[in-house]
């Protein structure tokens, strides 16, 4: 026993998570305090344990079942996605919850890890054996069904997730960077647009120049610029027919966060006012009173780092930051210990899935990113993104315990 | 085939690159929002983790000079929305509960909601009692719908006072714009008299009270344990000059006519009755006012919101004579023996001025007694028109007497100038003075002025500055605050004005006077009818006087507008006031005979 908590169990990983799952518990108990929802902090307890259970057990699961589960467990959580399309249960105006455990449950959640293993496991098996654009062709397969079907639910914030898994698993396998420069371009460009014309132009500039710059054709990026600018433009007229209206509304928000100080945008602005009020040191664990006096909406799940904010100030911002940085260097450094691509690449979309979360989620609450819906990683409250945070977390730790083997 | 690049050293780079990258796009924006605008953000965190509970202060009540009530509060229920919490969706069947106008109810809400989406906004004031429990019951089915109850006006006293109390009334979209921070949509303000004139010593200061509040938006008790609420204070009350009794009297007097009625007291200038013809109930509008009302009274043929005896401008007629005599006097044109031989009618050039009758020769006296138009279009030329404006001018006419209402007129005193002006220079001759010497023509004043003018002819000279508020007292303190108000001295002889009372006195108990009407037993009145002719139809009725003759205790001014001549019409009027308000303070002697037959039945 001690032998394996010495060289095979990566107590950091492990300690991070737990970390972050207890300013998660705290951050929760503030939020719900005094109110109604408090039933959610006892909830959220048991979720975590039960987390950190579900990570113990993938932790301690064979070498070979995470790689070779891989696509039942996709082919099951699409299912599930499926399954939430015809018969979800609608949850502020979302589909993606199904009845599970009596107590409700988002597939979309899982179906992100499902997806980081399955692109993983083809990638590290068929990879090599298949040309360029077969394999992208195939990974936009994989990527693109659990993509579309979260996007029909419509839940824009987990639709984006698959983006980051997308290209930054195939990034770690060597795809070009000019391949990945062209498939991003479009979306850089559609997003360009929303945001006026300077942008747009500045935007259209600089991809031209990085596609010079990668492949020192001139002829060739010109040509990949307009194809982009193009392509934006066609996904720019089916904006309103794919975007349903409270998206587009995030997104206008967003951009305009003045708007509508009000509607949409009185989320966004609520947040920073209790973010900002919090100051260097914050107004004292449970003396926020923007989250006491239940200001902010949401505040137990996509907006729990007002919390933080508010309550610890930027110095319990800084510490959960620190907290996460950590652990993502943990989940970058397991991508170069292990010895199986397939746990590499999974590692690297794993760390690049908690980033994008932690990233899109604190930028939101501070106006830096659309308010999409995505919860903070171990943090936000909502039990099926607990337990498939706490997966991934087992994952690492599991690859990391079998990081010499082949 | 791409397995060289597989996890490379530049691509871990790039990664850790792109993750220190957000992280560090994060910490510098919080940066921003944490330490550089914590200050900014604070002050908004303050602002908005409570809800805002108005404390309406109560409304300064209104006092007699007897200290009688005139005005006070009553509780009344009102519907209001913090429209921040409250849904459009519910307006249908809010404004099928409150019975109002769906567009209304959005209209207010809106207008609230620009200035302040957390502050409650009212959307029905003084419910009625019968309906209030219902309402009551299915409010609960509303988000960000609140009960509330509010003081509201009450006009307890006897006298109606309309026009000198004047009314409250919910604010207008124009006075927001103008009145300031003060004010939110639905508040009371005063419109009109006192009430607007002394808004901001009535009102009191609204208080704040801060809530904490629950994700449901119930409250949960008072915020930061009541720290940063601001305590309602009530506004101060007001102690008028007014008699009730005698206002009681003349508003009695006066109904069925248009007119006004001013009195003063002649040793301070307090307004002891001020009375337009016809009035209003001001409760009117202290609730609910609907549009239908508020065009009636406001547009209506009767004008009845006007205040006739500040602000009507009329042609003063014979009242006015006593100006030029002054100035006859007082300039030493004339000695009061000087006489003028009235044929009945006056000639000007070819232009022949008209007499009531053939007054013989007449002294100044007599000329007043008589109200002898002759004699004093002959005295206008002889004075001239400089002096008669100079005055006219120094017994406050063509300017406001500075009443403590803000509804009041100047009215119109002609002077050289005036007709340079409105005629052109060199346009008009001294044909047009023969119309002033007797107070008609574009000479125009306010009944308010004339009380004015009769008040410093019954205190030789001293002219105080009118006003209806005598003293304020503070309701927190009990402290009272006696307003200053000007006062200044005539420089016209007390020789002069003895000759001028004489002819007044004469007015009324003279054996030609014209308003012997105003004959009261035991005291002497003195008075001036006056006719104001109407090219619109029967003559204005104006009747000024004073008593007693030798210790002035009252001199007020009565207007009967379309009603005939003054010694028929006004002049009763003023009697039964006089006798009223002398009888009240003492300085009518009681019946001789009563005693004696008091006397007799002892024996």
């Amino acid at each position: 026993m001690f032998k394996f908590l010495k060289d095979s169990f990566d107590y950091k990983t492990f300690l991070l998570a737990v970390l972050l799952g207890t300013i998660g518990v705290l951050s929760v108990n503030s939020a719900t305090f005094n109110s109604a929802s408090h039933s959610f902090f006892i909830r959220d307890i048991i979720w975590q344990a039960s987390g950190l259970i579900v990570a113990l057990a993938v932790l301690f699961s064979s070498n070979r079942f995470l790689q070779n589960g891989a696509y039942f467990f996709y082919v099951l959580t699409m299912l599930l996605l499926v399954f939430v399309l015809v018969a979800g249960k609608k949850v502020s105006s979302h589909s993606s919850w199904v009845g599970l455990f009596g107590g409700g449950g988002q597939p979309s959640e899982l179906a992100k890890v499902a997806t980081i293993l399955t692109l993983s496991k083809f990638l590290s098996e068929k990879g090599s054996e298949r040309n360029q654009w077969q394999v992208i062709g195939i990974s936009i397969g994989i990527v693109g069904l659990p993509m579309i079907l979260t996007m029909l639910q419509p839940d824009l914030g987990t639709t984006i997730v698959y983006l980051a898994i997308f290209f930054s698993i195939l990034y770690w396998w060597g795809l070009q960077p000019i391949i990945i420069v062209g498939l991003i371009a479009p979306l850089a460009i559609i997003f360009a647009e929303f945001s006026g014309t300077t942008v747009l132009v500045i935007t259209v500039i600089s991809l031209g120049l990085l596609f010079f710059f990668l492949s020192g054709r001139r002829l060739f990026s010109v040509t990949l610029s307009f194809v982009a600018v193009a392509f934006g433009l066609f996904m720019e007229y089916f904006y309103k027919k794919l975007l349903q209206p409270h998206q587009q509304k995030r997104i206008q928000i967003f951009l305009h966060p003045n708007l509508d100080p009000q509607g949409a945008g009185y989320n966004a602005l609520q947040a920073r006012v209790a973010i900002g009020s919090g100051g260097l040191f914050g107004k004292g664990y449970l003396h926020g009173a923007q989250t006491q006096l239940r200001y902010v909406p949401a505040r137990w799940t996509d907006f729990i780092f007002t919390v933080i904010g508010e309550e610890f100030g930027f110095f319990g911002s800084a510490v959960t930051l620190l907290a996460f940085g950590a652990l993502f260097f943990r989940g970058l450094r397991i991508a170069e210990l292990v010895k199986t691509r397939f746990a590499s690449l999974a590692s690297v979309g794993i760390t690049s899935v908690l980033l994008f979360h932690a990233f899109v989620n604190i930028g939101m609450n501070i106006n830096l990113a659309p308010i999409v819906g995505i919860p903070l990683p171990f943090i936000s409250y909502g039990g099926s993104s607990i337990l498939s945070d706490w997966m991934m977390v087992g994952i690492l730790l599991n690859f990391y315990a079998h990081r010499k083997e082949h | 085939m791409f397995d060289t690049d597989f996890g490379s050293r530049i691509r871990s780079l790039m990664i850790k690159c792109a993750v220190v990258a957000a992280l560090f796009a994060i910490v510098v924006k919080l940066g921003d929002l944490q330490l550089m605008n914590e200050v900014v953000y604070g002050k908004k965190s303050e602002e908005i983790t409570t809800r805002i509970l108005v404390q309406q202060p109560l409304r300064g009540e209104i006092f007699d000079r007897n200290g009688s009530v005139l005005v006070e509060n009553d509780p009344a229920y009102e519907v209001s929305v913090i429209p921040y919490e409250f849904k459009n969706t519910q307006i249908p069947s809010l404004a099928a509960l409150l019975q109002m106008d769906s567009i209304d109810i959005s209209r207010r809400i809106q207008i609230g909601e620009n200035i302040s989406p957390y502050f409650p906004v009212r959307l029905k004031r003084d419910i009625p009692f019968a309906t209030l429990s219902s309402i009551e019951e299915h409010l609960k089915d509303f988000v960000g719908v609140y009960f509330d109850i509010e003081p509201k006006r009450v006009y307890i006293g006897k006298a109606r006072a309309a026009h000198v109390l004047g009314f409250t009334k919910e604010i207008s979209e124009p006075q927001l714009a103008t009145l300031g921070d003060y004010y939110k949509p639905g508040d009371i303000v005063g419109y009109t008299g006192l009430e607007a004139s002394y808004e901001t010593i009535l009102r009191g200061q609204k208080g704040l009270r801060y809530l904490a509040v629950n994700a449901r938006g119930q409250t949960m008790g008072s915020y930061d344990n009541g720290k940063i609420d601001v305590q309602a204070q009530d506004g101060s009350d007001l102690h008028l000059s007014l008699d009730e009794g005698l206002q009681v009297l003349a508003e009695s007097l006066m109904v069925g006519k248009k007119g006004a009625v001013v009195a003063l007291d002649p040793n301070n200038g307090e307004v002891l009755a001020m009375v337009s013809a016809p009035d209003f109930d001001p409760s009117v509008f202290s609730g609910y006012t609907s549009k239908q009302q508020w065009e009636e009274l406001n547009n209506g043929d009767n004008h009845a919101l006007f205040n006739r005896a500040t602000m009507s401008v009329l042609p003063p007629g014979s009242t006015f004579k006593m100006v030029l005599a002054s100035a006859a006097l007082q300039e030493g044109t004339i000695k009061d023996s000087w006489t003028v031989h009235c044929p009945g009618s006056f000639y000007f050039g070819t232009r022949l001025f008209r007499d009531d009758a053939v007054h013989g020769t007449v002294n100044v006296y007599e000329a007043i007694e008589k109200s002898c138009d002759v004699y004093f279009y002959n005295l206008m030329l002889k004075v001239g028109f400089d002096a008669w404006t100079k005055y006219g001018e120094m017994f406050g006419f063509g300017t406001k007497t500075g009443i403590d209402l803000r509804e009041e007129s100047a009215g119109i005193l002609p002077s050289r100038d005036y007709y340079d002006q409105i005629f052109g220079k060199n346009r008009w001759t001294s044909g047009y003075l023969i119309s002033l010497a007797i107070g008609q023509g574009e000479v125009s004043v306010t009944p308010l002025q004339l009380a004015a003018y009769t008040m410093t002819l019954a205190n030789f000279g001293d002219y105080f500055q009118p006003h209806i508020v005598r003293y304020i007292c503070d309701q927190r303190t009990g402290k009272t605050f006696y307003t200053q108000y000007s006062e200044r001295n005539i420089p016209i002889s007390k020789e002069v004005f003895d000759e001028l009372r004489q002819g007044m006195e004469l007015v009324v108990n003279g054996p030609a006077g014209t308003g012997s009407v105003a004959q009261i037993p035991g005291v002497i009145v003195a008075g001036k009818t006056g006719t104001a002719q109407n090219p619109h139809g029967k003559p204005h009725s104006w009747f000024i006087a004073f008593a007693p003759f030798d210790n002035p205790k009252i001199a007020l001014c009565v207007l009967v507008e379309n009603a005939g001549w003054g010694g028929s019409v006004a002049a009763p009027i003023a009697k039964q006031l006089l006798q009223y308000y002398l009888n009240e303070t003492g300085a009518l002697p009681q019946p001789q005979q009563n005693r004696v037959v008091a006397a007799a039945v002892l024996h």
